[in-house]
């Protein structure tokens, strides 16, 4: 005989529930011990009840055969199996094969890829900040329309809202590089310039970098989060329907506002640094409070605080600018809103200490 | 009702919902039978969904019981409590579906969960439950990339995951055009027949309501006004039920009846 015998594999009753998973299991055993090419048949003389799940048992069999090119055939089926596979649609389902996975593209490809959608972000990035400047400080003096009502309501937000916990922060800090910066200088005989040094460091450095950070953290990503449900919800259509061009409307005021609070935070922070200095060479290095108060204001240059207060206002635009612009592009459903709340954070974070680091250099080389 | 004897599929006594003082549900007796379609209808605010809330067990009554196939869901233990809801499947009236994963993933996430399927087996009943609702070619699609009518019938396809014996639908033809509108009732009509499941269906969609509905309900202001088969309630002569019936816009029945979806004790929004 040329045509090899006829796999025979009977099924059990029910072919429903774990039955299905057994059945499975016993038609997948017999086509791995089934000579190629061998035909199979699938007895469903002793079945009286199927659910989805058998079907499913039974569409995977048939699904292999045809992919190893074997005839099956499928005996004694119950008027029920043909009913449930009417209603589920099998032969449709067997018809189609699931898709191929897409191979990914090569490397190369993607890193040049990669390099595209970083350009086209920075110009992004640059022509919101240029529009910014302009709504906000360009236009209002032209007569333009100002929302002002939500001008100050950011203002409050972003600002009045953040007092406590920069005052906090920088506090703390001032006092523990108060510490750090006495064990240094200790064996030096110089813990005096403690005030001299927390001062600067504070006022050029740290005040400003702190107080950007956690108006990123507070403020970047309220402004994606509230802008990207926004969009989820249509309201960002709605404004555009209105004429009311949502870029203006929903980032001008928040832009303006933080190049206001971001600076007034870092004074704040300023201070609270200093004074967080002073608690610790008062108390512990028994620097006398007016010699403390001395030896900061004939340290501090006004270039010194004013350093540090221009860099907090570039600070305030690159923080605007990737919260809103994280809300506006936003696409997709409510589960992107969290994700442009995290990524607005991580970008902006990311992109103040790299300002940062750049105006240093800049600063340090040049002036 | 239980002619034969059997406890109907689903049942409540005398069942209540109090938001605040204000009855929702007042005094609710509804009795549905195993297989059948029974429809809940009533206008805006009637109480309908705190209804199907209640008969699903996410909401608790003020009073009064809710049973299944006459067991009291109120005393079931958290086994029992998950076997049934395993053997239930809610239809939700904008689907639903976990906005993270894929189609074909909201699908076979309670095939996971619940069952010890082989994988193939899973992968092959869930393109047969989205095969079912027309929606195969859909599969790795996000929810977010679906249009109203494919998210409720993927929702569908979610729902009877698991071969429920017994299927809520919360509004199934609310938002789609007529024609999508017609092809929903034939699909509810097809899983009666080949499913056998009881159905309940609540809509305030009178020509699904009268293509659909073994029995039905008509709810106004939380009381149950009108119940039978569609003959049996189109020849009510209350008021109420024939205004809603007859689609007369009652200027009284605005606010005062209105169910509070916000801001109410329970969770429900």
């Amino acid at each position: 005989m040329n045509t090899p015998t006829e796999i025979l594999v009977p099924l059990a009753d029910p072919l429903a529930g774990p039955g299905a998973a057994a059945a499975a299991r016993a038609l997948g055993e017999a086509l791995r011990g089934a000579p190629p090419g061998a035909p199979l048949a699938i007895d469903l003389g002793a079945v009286l009840r199927v659910d989805t799940f058998g079907l499913a048992a039974l569409g995977e069999a048939v699904r292999r055969c045809r992919r190893e090119g074997r005839p099956v055939r499928v005996l004694r089926a119950p008027a029920g199996a043909g009913r449930l596979a009417a209603f589920l649609r099998l032969d449709r389902v067997l018809a189609t094969e699931p898709p191929p996975a897409a191979p990914p593209p090569p490397l190369l490809e993607r890193a040049g890829e990669a390099v595209l959608a970083f350009r086209d972000y920075m110009v992004t990035l640059l022509s919101m900040t240029a529009e910014g400047y302009r709504h906000a400080f360009v236009d209002p003096l032209r007569g333009g329309a100002v929302r002002a009502e939500q001008f100050v309501r950011q203002l409050a937000e972003t600002g009045m809202g953040a007092v406590p916990i920069v005052v906090l922060i920088n506090f703390m800090i001032g006092l523990i590089l108060a510490f750090q910066m006495a064990y240094a200088l200790r064996d030096y005989g110089a813990t005096l310039y403690v005030a001299r040094f927390v001062g600067i460091t504070v006022t050029r450095e740290i005040g400003p970098l702190i107080a950007a950070i956690l108006v990123a953290g507070r403020s970047g990503s309220a402004m994606a989060a509230e802008i990207g449900t926004m969009v989820v919800t249509e309201e960002v259509d709605a404004l555009e329907m209105m004429a009311l061009r949502p870029r203006r409307f929903l980032f001008s005021p928040r832009f303006a506002a933080l190049a206001v609070t971001v600076p007034a935070l870092c004074i704040f922070a300023d201070l609270a640094g200093i004074l967080g200095g002073a608690f610790v060479g008062v108390l512990s290095y028994g620097i006398p409070a007016p010699t403390y108060y001395s030896e900061t204001v004939n340290a501090l240059r006004v270039t010194d605080i004013g350093s540090g207060l221009v860099k907090s206002f570039f600070f305030a635009n690159i923080v605007a600018v990737i919260g809103c612009l994280h809300g506006i592009r936003l696409r997709g459903g409510p589960d992107a809103v969290g994700r442009a709340a995290t990524t607005a954070v991580v970008e902006s974070i990311i992109g103040v200490i790299l300002f940062d680091a750049l105006y240093t250099v800049l600063v340090y080389f040049v002036f | 009702m239980a002619e034969d004897g059997t406890p109907p599929a689903l049942e409540t006594r005398g069942l209540t919902v109090r938001f605040g003082g204000r009855a929702v549900l007042d005094r609710i007796d509804i009795r549905i039978r195993r297989g059948e379609t029974y429809v809940v209808m009533g206008p805006s605010g009637c109480g309908k969904t705190t209804l199907l809330k209640c008969l699903v067990r996410l909401l608790p009554p003020t009073e009064g019981s809710v049973l299944v196939d006459g067991r009291d869901v109120a005393g079931l233990g958290p086994e029992e409590s998950d076997d049934l809801r395993r053997a239930t499947g809610m239809v939700f009236q904008n689907g639903a579906l976990l906005n993270s994963i894929s189609l074909r993933e909201n699908v076979a996430l309670p095939m996971r969960a619940h069952l010890d399927m082989p994988p193939g087996v899973v992968e092959e009943a869930v393109r047969m439950k989205l095969a079912q609702v027309g929606l195969l070619e859909a599969a790795d699609r996000m929810p977010a990339e679906l249009s109203g009518g494919m998210r409720k019938r993927a929702g569908i396809a979610r729902a009877l995951a698991l071969d429920p014996r017994l299927v809520f639908f919360d509004e199934p033809t609310s938002g789609l055009d007529p024609v999508t509108s017609d092809g929903m009732d034939n699909l509810v009509l097809e899983l009666k027949a080949a499913l056998g499941a009881t159905m309940v269906v609540v809509t305030h969609d009178l020509p699904s309501a009268r293509k659909i509905a073994d029995r039905l309900v008509v709810l106004s202001r939380g009381r149950a006004l009108a119940e039978g088969t569609w003959d049996e309630v189109q020849a009510t002569t209350d008021p109420e039920v024939r205004g809603f019936l007859d689609r007369h816009a009652e200027p009284p029945v605005i606010g005062e009846g209105a169910t509070p979806l916000v801001g109410a004790p329970g969770g429900m929004a």
